[in-house]
């Protein structure tokens, strides 16, 4: 019965991927060196994942207490080699979180959503064959809440950042099947964001005051990592099944933010599943 | 895999992540977290002068270990109330720990069922509104909550049903406060031109008086229909908050007078907060002052104090409802 639903599982992830791809890809990626040195063969990547965890959230705007409980998480990802340069990847990555999360009393709920959207450009080396390390730049935004349900004046605290940064990424590759060529390969991206501008009310100041009353004075704020570290660390692992690669992995999200007196801070770290699909495009 | 998940996330959150103290959820972590959220965010300690310091060594000696959980409740209400706010409260699932002297410690002025022999029983309701007309044409609107509201297409049908009246009295006695939108909402029906309401501000950190500047903010006159006959506002000690800053705003207007006792005060928009136990807090974060940029945390004096009288009461008569008909019929 698990194998029955995991097969459905995975044929429906494999057709949204389908769905998301290109309509102008020829071939399937086989993981060989020799397609990545061809510009005009573009390999994209697209994957999308599910994934549960756990998630801790601190918001002094609307409690002191650390909140901690159940994450899930929706992420698609889209890596194309650049025109420009075999070597060179566009990366982009779209999230959705979604946390539920109690006091540590059990009688308060605090809830949160959080899109992420990334775009990095990483230019990616080949060491010893199979090892490919790379690195670039990184921007992209959040947008999301947090709902505090006990609370009045200050229910909500929202959120809205922008930033740019730096990517990395660590990939290896085994050869399990050398008259196929199929794959499988391990990935670490590492997510960096260095300065910010980013949306914080003012200490004691209401939501009705700035929307409202109109008054937003000091509400925008820049910084870098004196104003909370944030980041975005993923471990996976890509299985070659049917025409694409079975993934799996650990993916951690960490945002924080410090000023006018407050403190966020959210964290979640998700088991995640998904397909990829690695196709070429050709001009 | 609970654990794992908690693992996980510890080692994260040890890397540079944001902390804020964290207490016990003991006696005393609850009474020194209850003493520190109210230190760092009650916004009237200078206002009222209190020394928070002096009230933290008179309670703190009453905090035992152990501590039943309603002692403790007992211990920071007590604390709480020295704070004298009606928007202070702190909430358990056995008990709400409030402030009420401020009306309970006055008369009433109100009894809805002299009321009754006002509007009867065949009054209307619209938005939140009781509404119909007295003897000898006068319009009258009882507004017993800002917590809900009439929409704009109920005023337009209430102040229609009042067209041929000589005046409007609104009845706000009993009016605990809520949404402050709707104060601009019926305000609007009211004014010409854009008016000054009044100001507010925020605290900008966590020392006593770490505080914004004033910001003024601004009432418009509604495009719909309007009220420009005269208008008595009914007030009584338990005209409070939002009430309060709707007492406030009309008071400003010329053709709006005030009846009846002063009104309960409430200045300070609330927030919220927790302790560890999990009870709720809440006290006032952001002051809101009046036009002439004065705080009425302890209320508003009526243009026309009117006492509402044993003896009118024996002979079902309200007379601040009395004088207010008595003022309109002069206009």
């Amino acid at each position: 019965m698990r194998k029955k639903i995991l097969f459905v599982l995975i044929l429906f992830m494999q057709g949204v991927v389908i769905l998301f791809a290109q309509n102008d890809s020829l071939y399937n990626q086989t993981g060989s060196k020799q397609q990545y040195e061809v510009c005009e063969f573009r390999p994209v990547t697209q994957s999308l994942l599910v994934g549960i965890g756990g998630a801790n959230m601190l918001d002094t705007y609307l409690s002191p207490l650390d909140y901690s409980g159940l994450s899930l998480a929706l992420r698609t990802e889209r890596e194309k080699v650049s025109k420009y340069s075999a070597n060179r990847l566009n990366r982009h990555i779209f999230d959705v979180l979604f946390l539920s999360t109690d006091n540590v009393s059990g009688n308060g709920i605090q809830v949160a959503g959080l899109i992420n959207y990334s775009y990095s450009m990483l230019w990616q080396k080949e060491l010893f064959g199979a090892l490919t390390i790379g690195g670039g730049p990184l921007a992209g935004f959040d947008l999301g809440f947090i709902y505090n349900m006990r609370n009045g004046n200050n229910p909500a605290s929202a959120i809205a950042n922008i930033y740019l940064g730096g990517a990395a990424l660590v990939k290896y590759r085994f050869n399990i099947d050398k008259l196929t060529r199929r794959s499988f390969f391990i990935n670490l991206h590492w997510d960096l964001p260095v300065v910010k501008t980013f949306f914080c009310p003012n200490y004691g100041q209401s939501y009705y005051e700035i929307f409202s009353l109109g008054n937003t004075d000091n509400t925008v704020h820049f910084g870098s990592f004196n104003k909370g570290f944030d980041s975005d660390l993923n471990l996976s692992v890509d299985v070659p099944m049917f025409n694409g690669y079975l993934k799996l992995g650990v993916y951690n999200k960490v945002r924080n933010m410090e000023a006018n007196s407050l403190k966020r801070r959210i964290i979640s770290t998700d088991f995640m599943i998904g397909y990829s699909r690695r196709l070429v495009l050709v001009k | 895999m609970k654990k794992l998940f908690i693992y996980i996330i510890s080692i994260f959150a040890l890397c540079s992540c944001v902390k804020e103290e964290q207490f016990d959820n003991t006696a005393r972590g609850n009474f020194e977290a209850c003493w520190k959220i109210i230190n760092e965010r009650y916004c009237f300690f200078e206002y009222k002068d209190i020394d928070w310091q002096d009230i933290y060594y008179k309670y703190e000696q009453k905090i035992e270990s152990p501590m039943r959980a309603d002692s403790l409740f007992s211990v920071l209400n007590q604390m709480l109330c020295e704070l004298k706010d009606g928007h202070v409260n702190i909430y358990s699932s056995f008990d709400v720990g409030r402030y009420w002297d401020w009306f309970e410690n006055y008369p009433n002025n109100f009894d809805s069922s002299i009321q009754k022999n006002y509007i009867g029983t065949n009054y209307k309701i619209a938005g939140g509104m009781k509404y119909t007309i007295l003897p000898d044409s006068v319009g009258y609107i009882y507004y017993g909550s800002f917590e809900s509201g009439p929409s704009d297409t109920n005023l337009d049908n209430i102040f229609r049903y009042f067209s041929e009246c000589k005046g409007l009295i609104i009845d706000i006695r009993d009016n605990g406060g809520g949404t402050l939108s709707f104060v601009e909402r019926i305000v609007g029906r009211f004014i010409t031109e854009r008016i000054c309401a009044g100001y507010i501000q925020h605290k900008t950190g966590k020392g006593h008086n770490d505080f914004s500047s004033l910001h003024p903010f601004y009432f418009d006159p509604s495009n719909r229909i309007k009220w420009f006959k005269p208008i008595a506002v009914l007030t009584n000690r338990h005209t409070y908050s939002a009430a309060n800053n709707f007492a406030s705003v009309m008071q400003s207007i010329p053709h709006a007078k005030l009846f009846g006792d002063r009104t309960g005060g409430g200045c300070g928009l609330p927030f919220s907060s927790e302790l560890p136990v999990g009870w709720s807090i809440r006290f006032s974060a952001s002051p809101i002052y009046d036009i002439n940029k004065n705080l009425t945390e302890f209320g508003i004096d009526p243009d026309f104090n009117v006492q509402m009288s044993e003896s009118g009461m024996m002979g079902g008569k309200d007379d601040i409802i009395d004088a207010a008909i008595g003022y309109i019929l002069q206009q």
